[in-house]
């Protein structure tokens, strides 16, 4: 039988699932590591159920994942930048100070609210993209010095 | 074929298209929708920003972990959710110690702060239930580390194994007969 791949007495990774084995059995520990990993017919069909369970609880992730990129966009910018650096300038100043506090989230519900109809101006005449560009960009800039977010702001250690 | 035929035709095809992408949507919003229900309570404000993914960190020591789920809370904190299927409905001491690794992992990778507590999600095998959360504490780093090297240890033969603490490990252990 093979021999586990990844173990930490010679220096290499140790996997947090082979370190989890340590809060079930020690011995099984040592086992595993001689003889590789063994399992009894009804641990395997366990694991099989594991398997399918799993992949249930990533597609429905996945699917709030989808929702939540539709809810999510910063509009106008993405709409006058596209995905450029004012963006995700913006996308996470939206993140660490305006979703931290009550009044931020507010204000980022009214946005959500606004910003379709004016993108929608914005592509009908695209010539008012260009003061709207500048004064985006002008915050993102700002934004980009603000110290909460210069290396990860206040959510961060 | 006549006008008659032909405009049955389309109306069943943009029918069924329709009926299609109504599907789909249902089911998207159905998955949406039990995912939120699965969540725990604490989360339910929180952002769904990790999923399957695998993190890796070289610091004190190499650890390598795949989390299930990550949320981001609006103050900017992770917390890891970690799935299990199971009969026992509680959280075990390997589930305490996984999402320890993956907390270590994912700060030593990404630089965030992830929280000092954890969802372990218990799910029952067969039921088509909705996974009780339970909130578990996390160990520090230096728990973490201590842990590994202690597996260093066991497995150089430095020290001996210790037995399990509950005897249904060994009954449903299949290297049953060469431990005993």
């Amino acid at each position: 039988m093979r021999k586990r791949s990844r173990r930490s007495d010679n220096g290499r990774i140790v996997s947090a699932s082979d370190l989890a084995q340590m809060g079930r059995c020690e011995r099984l520990v040592v086992f595993e590591h001689l003889h590789g990993r063994r399992r009894t017919a009804q641990q395997q069909r366990a694991r099989e159920r594991g398997v399918v369970e799993h992949e249930r609880f990533y597609r429905e992730g996945l699917a709030t994942s989808a929702q939540a990129i539709r809810k999510g966009r910063c509009f106008i910018a993405t709409c006058v930048f596209g995905e450029a650096w004012q963006t995700q300038v913006l996308r996470r100043f939206r993140d660490v100070a305006l979703r931290s506090n009550a009044w931020g989230r507010r204000l980022i519900w009214c946005y959500y609210r606004v910003a379709p109809g004016i993108c929608t101006c914005l592509r009908r005449w695209p010539v008012l993209q260009v003061p709207v560009r500048v004064v985006v960009g002008a915050i993102a800039t700002g934004v980009r010095w603000w110290a909460g977010l210069r290396g990860g702001g206040r959510c961060r250690r | 074929m006549s006008a008659l035929g032909w405009s049955i035709l389309g109306s069943s095809g943009v029918a069924c298209l329709a009926l299609a992408i109504a599907w789909r949507r249902w089911v998207t919003s159905e998955a949406a929708l039990a995912e939120y229900t699965s969540r725990p309570v604490a989360l339910r404000d929180a952002e769904l920003v990790y999923m399957e993914r695998l993190f890796r960190t070289s610091g004190p020591v190499g650890v390598v972990a795949k989390i299930d789920r990550a949320y981001r809370l609006p103050s900017g904190l992770l917390v890891l959710v970690e799935l299990k299927t199971r009969w026992s409905n509680q959280p075990c001491r390997s589930d305490v110690i996984q999402l320890s690794a993956q907390r270590m992992a994912v700060m030593g990778q990404t630089g965030q702060s992830v929280a000092s507590y954890g969802y372990v999600l218990v799910k029952a095998p067969t039921r088509p239930s909705v996974p009780i959360a339970h909130r578990v504490k996390l160990m520090t780093d230096e728990q973490v580390v201590a842990l590994i090297r202690k597996r260093e240890d066991i497995l150089a033969g430095r020290i001996l194994p210790r037995w399990p603490i509950s005897l249904n490990t060994c009954n449903t252990c299949a290297f049953r007969e060469e431990c005993e």
